[in-house]
């Protein structure tokens, strides 16, 4: 089985931090097999980025991300760019303040107020890019979510904040009513990943 | 970035030795600069002079903390000239010695890098490809320096370039870099590009002495006998002697006899240019290496190298499960080029296809191995773009005339 998933954003919001820790929850707590790779330019903020992530339980061949599962966007100009990768059916998951998403497209939307809420939480929207990724592992179960908080907790010992981000990307996905698709169900339920209908 | 690196560490063991007892093998998710400087520690570089550039300043950052750690030097040094100055010297003492750069700081090592192949001495440069000429396109992968690291400094030479196409090949390209570098006294160049750089996967760092490391050939010439560093012993090697030790003599890039001393004798200079081409062209078939996949029955042979080859094998793998009779060559080694490995690939080959990300420079060379020239076509992509299966499939439907 193998899961493909893009996240976009701007420089400077952590894209391709959460890239890096849910690849990295893979590999590192769960011994499957993950890619991360990103796509930048050259400024250090402001500019449009990328994160590809591909996860499986075999090794992985072609790294990058040519149609995505999922797409993930914390800001409305990697949504405009990105969208196109979406697989039909497949997943997008935005900011409902910084990336409206856009209904015309073709899959499952969840637009949630991640940035909002981190802000209200801790005060600061910098743990925005955590809020996203539990909410996308809540939404996707493409790792299991222990294993995603001890590879937070890893990555940032003793930050309260951080933790206190996933949970709440966590919480939002629950308390929205909306349905959440584990895509590691269908993969055990014998149907191939790439043809569910998600 | 290599903060991150650090912290990882210690975490990273702790799965792995759950699973497999009192495994000394670290599994890392790490990028591939970082599968480059930890292949260098594994090899036992004790020496790095360097100037940071896009895509490959990790390495200079991860070196920058790990050889002091280890009580080992880390000069950031003015230039990319100096820096391979600076290798060459530390080098010549009895350390190993590496840099890493991009394209416009490899195009600054020119004049060096010819100095250490004529003074014959070991050093690894690690070029990760960007966009070019010039500064060109920083941020995005390129395979563009692949004729420059053959040919761009000046004279009849020779040279060893490796790549590799994933994070856990390429940290064993570098350990088998410094180990050619030592055997065959001549500058290694590890070639990658941005993509492969600052791409993320699994790496196992393997046990120490799990895989061989090539310690340096030292003279036995006890101080106070005369050591001439330049005379060749019968198998072709030449013990050295840390320079500032026991024994004298001269290092230069002029022409030179067995003292190191310089010379226009028509004798020593033509056994000297010979010596420095054959030493590594003689060898092109045991300094070839690559992965195979499919090539026993393969009726159009793909043959790339570098990160585009995870594209090419991606495009193979999924024409296998369709039927087609494809397989892939992945070239590990471009410099010597290895002629005779690409001519047997492609001997019974109706088409083979080049996948690289520049505009042919592989390919010229691999239509002059093969016996039929024509039936050698192009993959390539310049745009900063990463090669994608559909490009692949383009050319491979024009060579089955199945139009575009």
């Amino acid at each position: 089985m193998i899961w493909k998933l893009v996240i976009g954003g701007v420089g400077g919001q952590g894209v391709i931090t959460a890239g890096i820790i849910l690849a990295e929850t893979a590999v590192i707590q769960e011994g499957r097999y993950a890619v991360q790779s990103q796509t930048y330019g050259a400024e250090m903020r402001g500019g449009l980025t990328r994160t590809d992530v591909v996860i499986s339980d075999d090794e992985i061949i072609y790294p990058k991300v040519d149609q995505t599962h999922m797409l993930a966007c914390l800001h409305r100009k990697a949504l405009a760019s990105y969208h196109g990768l979406i697989r039909p059916g497949g997943l997008l998951v935005t900011d409902k303040d910084e990336a409206p998403a856009l209904k015309r497209l073709d899959c499952r939307q969840y637009e949630l107020p991640f940035a909002a809420a981190v802000r209200e939480r801790t005060g600061s929207i910098r743990s925005t890019n955590l809020c996203l990724l539990g909410a996308i592992v809540q939404i996707t179960g493409v790792v299991q979510m222990e294993n995603l908080e001890r590879a937070v907790q890893a990555r940032y010992p003793g930050n309260a904040d951080a933790l206190q981000a996933l949970r709440l990307g966590q919480e939002i996905v629950a308390e929205s009513g909306f349905r959440t698709v584990h895509l590691g169900e269908d993969a055990r339920s014998g149907r191939h990943a790439t043809s569910a209908r998600l | 970035m290599s903060t991150t690196q650090e912290k990882k560490a210690p975490d990273a063991a702790a799965p792995e030795e759950i699973q497999s007892g009192k495994d000394e093998r670290r599994t890392l998710f790490i990028h591939g600069n970082e599968a480059c400087a930890e292949g260098a520690l594994y090899a036992g570089v004790s020496f790095y002079a360097g100037y940071p550039i896009t895509p490959s300043s990790e390495i200079a950052e991860i070196m920058s903390r790990r050889l002091p750690q280890r009580g080992d030097r880390f000069i950031q040094m003015e230039d990319e000239i100096a820096s391979l100055c600076a290798i060459i010297g530390a080098s010549l003492t009895g350390s190993k010695a590496m840099t890493a750069t991009s394209g416009p700081g490899f195009s600054l090592m020119q004049e060096a890098l010819g100095y250490a192949i004529m003074a014959e001495i070991p050093v690894v440069i690690v070029d990760v490809m960007r966009g070019g000429p010039s500064t060109g396109l920083p941020t995005q992968g390129s395979q563009g320096d692949v004729n420059q690291v053959r040919w761009g400094t000046h004279g009849d030479h020779s040279i060893i370039a490796l790549t590799a196409s994933t994070n856990q090949t390429l940290f064993e390209t570098t350990v088998r870099a410094f180990n050619l570098a030592e055997t065959y006294r001549t500058p290694v160049v590890v070639l990658y590009d941005e993509m492969l750089g600052h791409m993320r996967e699994r790496v196992v760092i393997p046990e120490p002495e799990e895989l061989p490391l090539v310690d340096r050939l030292r003279t036995n010439v006890p101080e106070g006998v005369d050591y001439h560093p330049y005379l060749t012993r019968d198998d072709g090697r030449l013990p050295m002697s840390d320079f500032g030790g026991v024994h004298r003599y001269n290092v230069t890039g002029l022409y030179h006899d067995m003292w190191g001393f310089p010379s226009t004798n028509p004798q020593t200079v033509d056994d000297l240019a010979h010596h420095l081409h054959d030493k590594i062209e003689l060898r092109a078939d045991e300094l070839a290496f690559a992965r195979e996949f499919h090539l026993e029955d393969a009726e159009i042979v793909v043959i790339s190298y570098g990160s585009p080859a995870r594209t090419a094998r991606q495009v193979v793998h999924q024409a296998r499960i369709n039927g087609q009779r494809l397989g892939l060559l992945e070239l590990q080694t471009l410099w010597p080029f290895p002629a005779r490995m690409v001519r047997d690939a492609c001997r019974n080959a109706r088409a083979t296809i080049v996948v690289e990300m520049n505009m042919g420079q592989m390919y010229y060379h691999i239509r002059n191995a093969v016996e039929n020239p024509r039936s050698v076509f192009l993959s390539n992509r310049i745009d900063g773009r990463f090669i994608s299966p559909k490009d692949i499939r383009r050319v491979l439907r024009i060579v089955e005339g199945q139009g575009e």
